[in-house]
C-alpha cells in the first residue's frame, strides 16, 4: 500500500496542474475564514446604518461546537479543486499510455487501481487534516469558549468531511477511468453535477419526495454535511451527521470504487 | 523454457488478430517475431505482457502461468517508448524502479549503458525519438531482467539511431539475456536474431532458426554441351549442395565460399567446358518469400 502511495505521489508531485490546483486550493482554503470574517464585519457596518439591530459578527459562526459544521460545510465547496487533480491524474495515465507501461513493468491491474485509491485516500486525509488544523486556529482565535469538551463536540463533521471528499474523489476516479480523456471527463462531470442532477433532483422531489432526490450521488455526497445556516435565522438546522445520509453515500462510494476496479481489470489497455 | 504459449487467440469483434498461437522461446535465444504491420505481433506481445486479455489460450513465463510477478522479471517496450513527459529521465526511471521493486542505485549505470547519462536531468518531452527509444531500453534493462521484449525498436529512427539500437541489442544479447524482438524488417531479424517465427494475419506460419533458414547461399548457373556428364560430375563435388535443372541450365546451390574460378578449373580438368557460368547470392527476401510460399502450400 505504502509503495503504491509513494508511486502516486512521485507521479503527481512534479506535475504543473497539481501545483497550480494546489495553490488555488490553498488560496481558497485560507480565504474562507478570513473572507467570512471580513464579510460579517462589513455587514455589521452596513446594518448599523439601518434600523436592523443585529451584529452578524457576533453570530457564533466560528465558535466551537458550531464551528466544525460551519467550516466543513464551507470547505465542501472547495472539493472541486482537489477533484480536478484526481481526474487529470487518471486520464493522463490513459493519454500518455503510462497506465499500459505500468502494467507491462509489473504492476497488476489490482495494484494499479489500489494506487489510485491510495491517492484519493491520501488527498482526502490531507484536506481533512488541513481543515482540522485551520479549525483549531480559527476556534482558538475567535471562539469565546475553548475547553476540550467544546473543541471536540461535533467533531464528527470532520469525519463526515473526510467521507465527503473521499466519495467525491471516488466519483472522479470512476468518471476518469470510464472516459479516459481529461477534457471529456471533466465536461461529463460538470454536466452531470450542475445540469443532469439538479434537473433529476427537481423532478424526483416534485414527483416522489425528498427521500428520492437524496438518493442521487452528488446530492448524497453533499448531504453528508447539511446546511447549518438556517439555525441562525430559523433556530433550526440538522446539526448532526444523518445515518441514512451516511448509508446512501457509502453505497455510492462502493459503486464508484467497485465500478472503476471492474473497468480497469476487464478492459484492454 | 522461458516462454511457452498454447492456443493463444485474440479477437477484436469479428477481427481475428491472433489465431491459436503456440510458441516456445528458450533461454538465451534472440527470438524474432517477423510479420508485416497488422499481422498480430503487438497483440501477441500485449497478451504476454498482461495488457490485452486473451480471448482463448494461455501462456507461461518461466514455467508458470504469466502474471505481474513474472512481468517484473521482464523488461519490455511495446510500440512507442512511454514515459511521463513532464518528468526527467531519472525521475521516470525511479517510477520504473518502484514498480519493479528494485533498487534505484542502478539508474546511473543503465543511463550510461544507453549513453543518456548527460541528459539524466532533462525532461522526457525534450528528447528526440532516438533518445526516447534508448531511455525505454534503459528502463527495460533497469531491473536486470532475464528477458527483454522489444517491439519494432528501430521504427521511425534515422540510420544512425537504427545502428545504435541494433548495437545495443547485440550488446545486451551478448550478456546472455533472452530477447524477443518483433519487427517487420526481415533484415533486422536476420542481423540480430538467432531464432524467429513468422506471423501473417494472426497465424503462425513458420518457426525456425535464423542460421538454418537464412544462411547466405551462393547459386551458380551452369550450361555445357554434355549436360548429363555435367550433372553427374556436379553431384560428385562435395561443395555442391543441391542441383536443380532450370530449362537448359543447372542451378547449383553451393557453400558460401565457393568461387567460380575454382569450379571452372575443376570441371575443365574433368573435360567439361562450360558454355555458361554465372554466380549470384540468393537474397534474404527470396529466401523469405520461399518460406512464405511453402507455408501457404502446407
Amino acid at each position: 500500500m505504502l509503495r503504491l502511495f509513494k508511486l502516486e505521489m512521485t507521479k503527481i508531485w512534479s506535475t504543473r496542474y497539481f501545483k497550480i490546483l494546489g495553490v488555488l486550493w490553498l488560496i481558497a482554503f485560507f480565504s474562507v475564514p478570513i473572507g467570512t470574517w471580513a464579510f460579517l464585519n462589513k455587514m455589521d457596518d452596513w446594518l448599523l446604518e439601518t434600523s436592523v439591530k443585529i451584529m452578524p459578527s457576533q453570530l457564533p459562526i466560528f465558535d466551537f461546537v458550531d464551528l466544525w459544521q460551519n467550516l466543513t460545510w464551507c470547505y465542501k465547496c472547495l472539493t472541486i479543486f482537489i477533484c480536478f487533480s484526481v481526474m487529470i491524474s487518471i486520464t493522463n495515465e490513459y493519454s500518455y499510455k503510462t497506465i499500459r507501461q505500468n502494467v507491462i513493468d509489473g504492476l497488476s491491474k489490482r495494484e494499479l487501481w489500489l494506487s489510485k485509491v491510495t491517492l484519493i485516500l491520501g488527498l482526502s486525509a490531507l484536506a481533512t487534516a488541513m481543515v482540522f488544523i485551520l479549525g483549531l486556529i480559527t476556534g482558538f482565535t475567535l471562539s469565546p469558549v475553548t475547553g476540550v469538551e467544546y473543541i471536540f463536540r461535533n467533531i464528527e463533521f470532520l469525519a463526515a468531511y473526510f467521507f465527503h471528499v473521499f466519495m467525491f474523489l471516488s466519483f472522479c476516479l470512476f468518471v476518469g477511468v470510464l472516459i479516459k480523456r481529461a477534457g471529456f471527463a471533466i465536461a461529463l462531470f460538470i454536466f452531470w453535477t450542475y445540469i443532469v442532477e439538479p434537473i433529476l433532483n427537481l423532478i424526483l422531489e416534485w414527483k416522489i419526495g425528498d427521500w428520492a432526490s437524496d438518493l442521487l450521488p452528488m446530492e448524497a455526497c453533499w448531504n453528508l454535511i447539511r446546511m447549518p445556516w438556517s439555525k441562525y435565522a430559523l433556530n433550526y438546522a440538522q446539526d448532526f451527521v444523518g445515518l441514512q445520509d451516511l448509508g446512501i453515500a457509502a453505497v455510492w462510494t462502493f459503486i464508484f470504487l467497485w465500478g472503476s476496479y471492474r473497468i480497469i481489470s476487464k478492459r484492454d489497455l | 523454457m522461458i516462454l511457452e504459449t498454447s492456443g493463444l487467440t485474440k479477437n477484436f469483434g469479428s477481427v481475428k488478430a491472433v489465431r491459436n498461437l503456440s510458441l516456445q522461446v528458450e533461454a538465451g535465444q534472440v527470438y524474432g517475431m517477423l510479420g508485416p504491420n497488422g499481422s498480430g505481433k503487438t497483440t501477441t506481445l500485449g497478451m504476454l505482457l498482461g495488457v490485452t486479455m486473451p480471448t482463448a489460450g494461455e501462456y507461461r513465463w518461466f514455467g508458470k502461468p504469466g502474471d505481474h510477478r513474472a512481468r517484473k522479471r521482464i523488461g519490455a517496450i511495446l510500440e512507442m517508448p512511454v514515459f511521463y513527459p513532464y518528468m526527467t529521465a531519472t525521475q521516470n526511471l525511479k517510477i520504473t524502479a518502484m514498480i519493479k521493486e528494485v533498487d534505484e542505485s542502478r539508474i546511473p549505470e543503465v543511463l550510461e549503458l544507453v549513453d543518456l547519462h548527460k541528459r539524466a536531468d532533462d525532461k522526457f518531452k525534450s528528447f528526440s525519438l532516438g533518445m526516447k527509444q534508448r531511455l525505454a531500453i534503459a528502463a527495460a534493462f533497469l531491473a536486470n531482467p532475464e528477458v527483454m521484449i522489444l517491439d519494432e525498436p528501430t521504427n521511425g529512427l534515422d540510420p544512425m539511431g537504427i545502428a545504435d539500437i541494433r548495437a545495443l541489442i547485440r550488446k545486451i544479447a551478448s550478456m546472455g539475456k533472452t530477447i524477443i524482438l518483433a519487427s517487420h524488417l526481415l533484415d533486422e531479424v536476420q542481423k540480430v536474431c538467432s531464432h524467429f517465427c513468422v506471423l501473417q494475419q494472426g497465424d503462425l506460419i513458420y518457426q525456425g532458426s535464423v542460421e538454418d533458414d537464412f544462411s547466405e547461399e551462393t547459386i551458380i548457373t551452369l550450361e555445357a554441351a554434355d549436360m548429363e556428364l555435367l550433372s553427374t560430375t556436379l553431384e560428385g563435388l562435395p561443395t555442391i549442395q543441391r542441383i536443380v535443372r532450370e530449362g537448359n541450365r543447372f542451378e547449383a546451390t553451393c557453400e558460401q565460399n565457393v568461387n567460380a574460378h575454382d569450379l571452372n578449373k575443376e570441371l575443365g580438368e574433368k573435360g567439361i567446358y562450360l558454355s555458361h557460368l554465372s554466380v549470384k547470392k540468393r537474397s534474404l527476401e527470396e529466401q523469405f518469400l520461399k518460406i512464405l510460399e511453402n507455408a501457404e502450400t502446407v
